[in-house]
């Protein structure tokens, strides 16, 4: 297991993945600095206005970065674990003394190592460029980035599962819509609550049952907030949140059932493979 | 030690023994009852012409495919066993190795996997990059090695460590003439040892020179099996004679050929002292008396037509 996940991080620098996301680090930090620098010099908003207007772009910065952590997530995972099966370059590798579970559980930790080192560097350089220039900082900025991460590994998961019986590009669309999705029937969920449709919110807890990624982000969203704006939305009557104001905490069981869904979802890819005909 | 645990398998059994082993996809039966037992230390050919279920075979005996009936043992162990994969090499018919890594990395993490540990595996891979004559490229990326150079790759990793059971897959399908020579050449070295060699092939000249035993598939069916210099003798004799006419000749059986020879065909084993006494009677003079043999590309084609 330990040499399939060196080998995932081997083939990671030598094809400079490691590379184009550092490059990707450092463009999308440098870019964000220079942008928070310029709103908040050109911006008259002082006090709780001048933190809301932060704390919602950061909140919309951060929701675009969990985007591009999903895509780059999906499509490393899909490639690893596909290509290999359609080059056939796993063929002299599974003839080896190693279980498939072990080939299944190497490829996941290499990538994990990969993708979390990404989303955690750049998060991180995201959130630090922002609160170093704006003044904003965020209540709890560990707990977001481990929750985005989280976010990141699962659709990872979901893709190298797909993999190991679906084509690289199938597998990636399919865990790509699959995170869309999520997210679109998140925002229906809320608006069930705000609207108190039932339909709308169980169709929400549907989604967030089959696939947990928004409700991780929502939960990050939570993090990133200003708790004293919280409470002033809430004196408003404000009681749903929106795609870029959440307005509590998710349960303990979400994350529970997050990592119940990422054990179960290794599981199937686990058997996948088991069931391939090489 | 390799030919030392070889001996212990052949005392022990065949090395690869299958019974009515059977690979279904869908409506389609790509191999169908294959019954073999491989000896230990022998070189055995597999051929059959393309589409026969030649690889489907060596798939489902390196636990790459699983069977949908019969069953197989591969080294004492049911096939796909982690145990006995640690004494397989195998190079498949599509060799393709991560062309991201050098020909030395390749070999050493495919010795990781094997379990080849400490300073055996730089041994071992050296040893490996020798023999299939890749010693000078070993550092250079695999993605810069000619086709030719990747099956010398692939053959490397089959060789690495001291496998029991060696099993190539179309192993000089991208070779020259020269490549080919050596291949043969190390198969004949692992026979030496005491290694046995499962050979899949379409290439009869390669079979007909290195192998002992054959069996010959065809549409997922095996339709002969046999010791090679057994399967080559044709049915009857030639007899180098002189001394009686065409007629006489033809009236016993025979047809002349080159020189003193004459061909007695179709003719049973125990009939050739009879026809030896009919020949002296009819006053002809006998020189020499040959079981005829046929090349494996005759045998082949006529097994094919056989079908």
């Amino acid at each position: 297991m330990l040499e399939i996940c060196r080998l995932t991080i081997v083939e990671s620098l030598r094809r400079r993945l490691t590379l184009a996301l550092f490059g990707a680090t450092l463009l999308l930090v440098g870019f964000t600095g220079w942008a928070f620098a310029e709103i908040s010099r050109l911006s008259s908003l002082q006090g709780v206005e001048r933190l809301a207007q932060f704390s919602v772009l950061m909140l919309f910065l951060m929701l675009l970065f969990t985007g591009m952590l999903a895509l780059t997530a999906v499509f490393t995972a899909a490639a690893a674990v596909a290509g290999e099966i359609e080059s056939g370059v796993v063929a002299a590798i599974l003839a080896r003394p190693l279980r498939r579970a072990s080939y299944i559980l190497g490829k996941w930790l290499g990538l994990a190592v990969v993708v979390g080192a990404f989303a955690l560097l750049a998060g991180s350089g995201e959130i630090l460029v922002v609160s170093r220039v704006s003044g904003y900082a965020p209540p709890d900025p560990v707990a977001a980035l481990a929750l985005i991460t989280g976010q990141a590994l699962l659709l990872m998961t979901l893709s190298l599962a797909l993999a190991t019986r679906l084509s690289a590009v199938t597998s990636a669309v399919i865990a790509t819509v699959g995170f869309f999705l999520a997210w679109m029937l998140g925002t229906v969920d809320l608006m069930g609550v705000a609207l108190k449709y039932p339909s709308l919110m169980t169709v929400g807890e549907i989604g967030k049952v089959l696939l947990p990624t928004n409700a991780l982000w929502q939960a990050a969203e939570y993090c990133l907030e200003p708790p004293g704006l919280l409470v002033l939305a809430r004196s408003f009557g404000m009681f749903s949140g929106g795609p870029f104001v959440a307005l509590a905490p998710q349960p303990p069981a979400v994350f529970v059932w997050a990592a119940i869904w990422t054990v179960l979802v290794l599981a199937l890819g686990i058997w996948g493979l088991a069931r391939r005909q090489i | 030690m390799a030919a030392q645990e070889s001996a212990t398998a052949a005392s022990a059994g065949p090395v690869i023994r299958t019974e009515l082993l059977e690979r279904r996809y869908g409506a389609r039966l790509a191999l169908h009852g294959l019954s073999l037992a491989v000896p230990a230390g022998s070189v055995f050919g597999f051929l059959g012409p393309n589409g026969a279920g030649k690889t489907t075979a060596v798939k489902l005996l390196l636990g790459l495919v699983r069977p949908t009936a019969g069953e197989a043992m591969v080294l004492g162990r049911p096939v796909g066993d982690p145990a006995a994969r640690r004494r397989i090499g195998y190079l498949p018919e599509l060799f393709r190795y991560q062309d991201w890594l050098s020909g030395r990395e390749v070999l050493c993490s495919h010795a990781a996997l094997a379990g080849i540990g400490g300073a055996m595996r730089a041994e071992a891979v050296d040893r490996a990059l020798e023999t299939v004559g890749l010693a000078a490229d070993g550092l250079r990326r695999v993605g810069t090695f000619s086709k030719g150079m990747q099956q010398r790759l692939g053959l490397a990793v089959a060789l690495l460590g001291t496998p029991e059971l060696v099993v190539l897959d179309e192993p000089t399908s991208a070779l020259d003439p020269v490549g080919r020579h050596e291949v043969r050449q190390i198969i004949q070295g692992l026979k030496a040892s005491g290694v046995t060699v499962f050979l899949n092939s379409h290439l009869l000249t390669e079979i007909e020179a290195v192998c002992d035993e054959v069996a010959v598939l065809d549409r997922g069916r095996v339709i002969a099996q046999g010791r090679l210099p057994e399967l080559l003798l044709a049915k009857g004799v030639e007899v180098e004679m002189e001394g009686m006419t065409a007629d006489e000749i033809a009236l016993l059986g025979g047809s002349p050929a080159e020189g003193r020879t004459v061909r007695f065909r179709d003719m049973a084993e125990g009939d050739v002292p009879e026809l030896v006494a009919a020949i002296v009677r009819g006053g002809g003079r006998i020189h020499a008396v040959r079981a005829l043999r046929t090349s494996l590309e005759q045998r082949f084609l006529d097994w094919l037509e056989v079908r």
